[in-house]
């Protein structure tokens, strides 16, 4: 199984300047990886029409159980959350923090 | 009817790709990189007439360069008497022909 | 959170005709009901603009809000009645297997009654294992245990008894396989001091404990069975194990007749919603909630993969806890569609303080006319399988899919947290059993106006607001309108466009439409993943469709066995393995899908071909088409079709434009993968496009095929100026012209 190797971070610059691709080979490998973790935990994202941004939210453990909102980490938009998302794939994948 | 373009070119190999070409030199078989694979995936996407093959002459020792001709009746031609010792090598003549047709420049040795 | 959800019934009605709506309020005393004509039902910044427009109707201005609950979960059930209170000894017996034995009590073949105390239960204990509880008039109990623990998903035949002059209660469990070194084979038997067990005037249920009987409220049940069972029997006495032998077969032996009480047959009356009794007390049974009937039995072998071939072999049902196809709520108002009002995508808008519901519904125009010369098809039998679809919590490549990170609106929480109002085809069970049933007779909670996500009936919106803003005039109609009136709804329209994504149909549906195109009928065919799954419509509720997903690109995968429909008898799956591919009604079939980002369609040789010139007229000879739009940003994308004469697209259609720059994210479909190879993605496969597609058919007609489910979305940019708009103007107003093809 492929492993994200944490001395790529060109491949985190490519993702943040476009996180909706599309994406070199390498850069679409990593992903793969991070977005097939399991469901229990899983990052996605809510939107909060009235107030028109994105709150943070993971999947939980058992199917149908409410999901877990973070209401302290909004996003005024999808591509501010895919990065964020990503750093934090990318500390749980290879134990480096990513800088911004 | 017109079934559309001519596909077998969906990904196109470029100079830019002149990246990868040290790493498969290097190592023609095994784990490569996505970017590496990709051009390897089209190459050996190619239709069959025209592709190159290798025909064993003689087990572990001795393989020769051959092309598919489409045609039935003589199926497989041999080219140029160019015969290899090993499987990387073999891999690298090919890779190297493949490049000068789809970029119109040569790798040198 | 909802705090007003509903559905209707019928989902679509002519003027004069009434729409009767059901709704339940959590926390709201009363709301306000309005009728709107939806016109635009996305009210995206980057979209067209939402529209709406209300309708005068006789409705209140108010309706109290009233809270009705749900009752999911499959069960058999049968009236109380005097054989069954009758009897002293008994016993029962049935083969099953159990989906999720660790889940807790879940009833097998019960008539016990929770508040007293008393009767009788076969079922799965807390522990998993086989187990019998009685109780006598006293509120006296006993419970016996095998203490064997079922393995999911093996078959066992279990069976209780209790003999009312001994008083010795006994259960047993058996498998029908064995594994070395697993314990799951058991019995226990008891002298227990009880008084007459049987409880008069309580229901006997399969697959649940029934709950004690309101007067005027239908039938409930407790402790739902997830699993299958096999040939359930009931005699008036205990047997010996070769009598409850010979009471497995498929029929009652004849020197057993007058023990037998009732011996259920699972495979008669496929279709229905009864149980078949063939003992001499036809004792039939009710099934409540639509368990998945046409599943294997304990002894089904693979000689027969119909259930029609050898109905011996498919004697049982699979029940679900979480089964629901109609909410059954009670009617809340009754809408008479005025006479007046337009054909057309309708909505009841709810309302109270800040809280907002909406359900959709459709109006056609008064039977046996027309209003219009063009006929637009929503797709309803898509807008049913895709009903409170919630994979995107479920699927763990979910996310991979989409190749994003799933944005969730309060529709997707609230389906994720209430699966008691059933999720979608596209899910599973909480057993893990594909479901199969879609259905509309309970809220569609993501079918919904004002949706984030641009799918089905939003995106179909598209294309009524498109309509509306070039001012073609349309009449609407359902796939349930099609499926039941065939050809004749669709003959007196000189064009039919459909939605952005029909992809469920049924052999009549599919009938109709091709009957219509040899029959110098002009389709165009806006969408994407077209005309793809088989379906069959319940035989006797409205409303519920039925898939088996055996082949196709899928989210589950049908068993072996269960391929064939309970609804009709028919091999379900694609259309494509049934040999009525896309491609030969509409040019072009499902090619591949993908959501990250959509791209433009680039002009073929066959554009240029005077055939097609009346399509290109105004679009220059270099344009890239759809290099703009709402969903993706460009024409092509989602779901997206391709030509292919191999698959059946007719030998002169022209393939005008093909669609060019999808990712890697799209995936060449499986279908058209029987041996898998690297490259299948779309920067490096040429299966991976969209081709726009033009021929002509019998007797003057014509069909023109987008095949992207995005293409709609383009149809507004610019303020309409643009050449997808210009295109489908083009071809629309070619094909409503009477002259030939």
């Amino acid at each position: 199984m492929e492993k994200i190797d944490p001395a790529a971070t060109h491949l985190a610059e490519e993702f943040r300047a476009n996180p909706s691709g599309p994406h070199s080979p390498a850069l679409q490998r990593v992903l793969n990886i991070m977005r097939g973790a399991a469901i229990a935990g899983k990052h996605f994202l809510i939107h909060d029409k009235e107030r028109q941004v994105f709150v943070l939210a993971q999947l939980p453990a058992v199917l149908g159980s409410p999901v877990i909102r973070h209401d302290d980490q909004i996003f005024a938009t999808t591509d501010e959350a895919e990065w964020t998302v990503f750093k934090l794939r990318w500390r749980d994948h290879t134990g480096r923090t990513l800088a911004g | 009817m017109s079934l559309g373009p001519d596909y077998t070119d969906a990904y196109e190999i470029t100079e830019d790709d002149r990246k990868l070409v040290t790493a498969f030199r290097r190592q023609p078989i095994g784990q490569h990189s996505p970017a590496l694979q990709r051009i390897l995936v089209k190459m050996r996407g190619e239709p069959i007439k025209g592709k190159y093959v290798l025909i064993c002459q003689e087990y572990h020792k001795k393989w020769a360069l051959a092309q598919m001709t489409g045609n039935p009746e003589n199926p497989i031609e041999i080219v140029e008497e160019r015969v290899f010792s090993n499987l990387e090598d073999a891999e690298w003549e090919v890779f190297k022909r493949r490049w000068e047709k789809y970029t119109g420049r040569d790798l040198a040795e | 959170m909802n705090a007003i959800i509903g559905y209707c019934d019928p989902f679509c009605a002519a003027p004069g005709e009434p729409v009767r709506f059901m709704v339940s309020c959590d926390g709201v005393a009363s709301y306000r009901t309005e009728i709107v004509r939806l016109i635009c039902a996305d009210d995206s910044p980057g979209g067209p603009g939402y529209k709406e427009e209300c309708i005068a109707t006789a409705l209140d201005d108010s309706y109290p809000g009233v809270y009705q609950a749900i009752h999911p979960g499959s069960w058999m059930y049968v009236a109380p009645c005097a054989d069954l209170d009758a009897l002293t000894s008994f016993s029962v017996q049935a083969f099953i297997w159990p989906s999720t034995p660790e889940k807790g009590r879940q009833g097998v073949i019960t008539r016990w009654s929770d508040s007293g105390s008393t009767g009788f239960g076969l079922f799965v204990d807390a522990a998993g294992c086989a187990a019998f509880t009685l109780g006598d008039a006293a509120g006296n109990t006993a419970t016996l245990s095998t203490g064997a623990r079922f393995l999911p998903r093996q078959w066992y035949f279990v069976a209780a008894s209790y003999d009312a002059d001994t008083h010795v209660a006994r259960v047993v469990q058996r498998p029908l396989k064995s594994f070395p070194g697993i314990a799951d084979s058991g019995e226990a038997s008891e002298t227990v001091t009880l008084g007459a067990v049987h409880a008069p005037g309580v229901p006997l249920a399969i697959a649940a404990f029934g709950g004690d009987p309101i007067p005027g409220e239908p039938p409930t049940a407790v402790a739902h069975f997830n699993g299958k069972i096999d040939r359930p029997r009931f005699a008036r006495r205990t047997l010996s194990p070769n009598e409850m032998t010979a009471l497995t077969e498929s029929d009652i032996p004849s020197y057993l007749e007058s023990a037998v009480v009732a011996a259920w047959d699972f495979a008669r009356d496929m279709s229905s919603t009864k149980a078949h009794d063939l003992s001499r007390n036809e004792l039939h049974g009710t099934l409540n909630n639509f368990p998945t009937r046409a599943v294997t039995g304990h002894n089904w072998t693979g000689e027969a993969m119909s259930w029609r071939d050898a109905p011996d072999h498919y004697g049982a049902i699979h029940f679900h806890d979480d089964d629901i196809c109609d909410a059954g709520w009670q009617v809340s108002f009754t809408l008479d569609v005025p006479e007046k009002a337009r054909s057309g995508i309708y909505a009841a808008r709810l309302a109270s303080g800040g809280v907002e519901e909406y359900i959709p519904f459709c109006v056609r125009p008064p039977r046996g006319t027309t209003s219009a010369n063009i006929a637009f098809l929503v797709p309803t039998a898509t807008y049913m399988a895709y009903a409170n679809y919630v994979s995107w919590a479920d699927l763990p490549v979910a996310e991979k899919l989409f190749s994003a990170l799933w944005v969730a609106e309060d529709a997707d929480l609230f389906i994720n947290e209430h699966r008691e109002f059933g999720a979608s085809t596209y899910d599973s069970h909480l057993d893990g059993s594909g479901i199969c049933h879609g259905s509309r007779l309970r809220p569609m909670l993501n079918l919904r106006p004002k949706r984030r996500q641009l799918w089905n009936l939003n995106a179909d919106t598209h294309i009524t607001d498109w309509l509306e803003a070039l001012g073609f005039p349309y009449d609407v109609i359902t796939d349930e309108d099609l499926h039941r009136e065939g050809l004749d709804i669709l003959s007196p329209y000189r064009a039919v466009v459909t939605g952005t994504h029909p992809e469920y149909y049924s052999r009549e549906m599919l009938d109709a439409l091709e009957g219509y195109t040899a029959s110098g009928g002009r389709l165009v065919y806006t969408g994407g993943n077209g005309f793809y799954w088989r379906i069959a419509f319940h035989p006797e509720t409205t409303g519920i469709v039925e898939v088996r997903r055996c082949n196709g690109t899928r989210n589950w995968i049908a068993r072996p066995g269960e391929h064939y429909h309970a609804f009709d008898g028919q091999f379900g799956g694609t259309w494509r393995e049934l040999g009525r591919t896309p491609n030969r009604l509409v040019g072009v079939g499902f090619a591949s899908e993908g959501f990250d980002y959509s791209t433009h369609y680039v002009r073929q040789p066959d554009s240029f071909d005077p055939r097609a010139a009346f399509i290109f007229e105004g679009i220059g000879k270099n344009e890239h088409i759809g290099n703009f739009g709402s969903v993706g940003g460009g024409a092509s994308g989602i779901e997206i079709d391709r030509a292919d004469q191999a698959l059946g697209t007719p030998p002169h259609a022209l393939v005008l434009a093909s669609s060019d720059g999808h990712s890697n994210n799209y995936l060449v479909v499986l279908e058209d993968i029987p041996l898998n190879y690297p490259g299948t993605g779309g920067a490096e496969s040429p299966l991976v496009r969209a081709d726009l597609v033009f021929f002509e058919t019998a007797e003057g007609g014509a069909v023109f095929s987008t095949g992207s489910i995005a293409w709609a979305a383009s149809l507004a940019h610019n303020d309409y100026n643009n050449n997808v708009s210009r295109i489908t103007e083009n071809v629309l107003r070619r094909f409503l012209d009477d002259t030939p093809f």
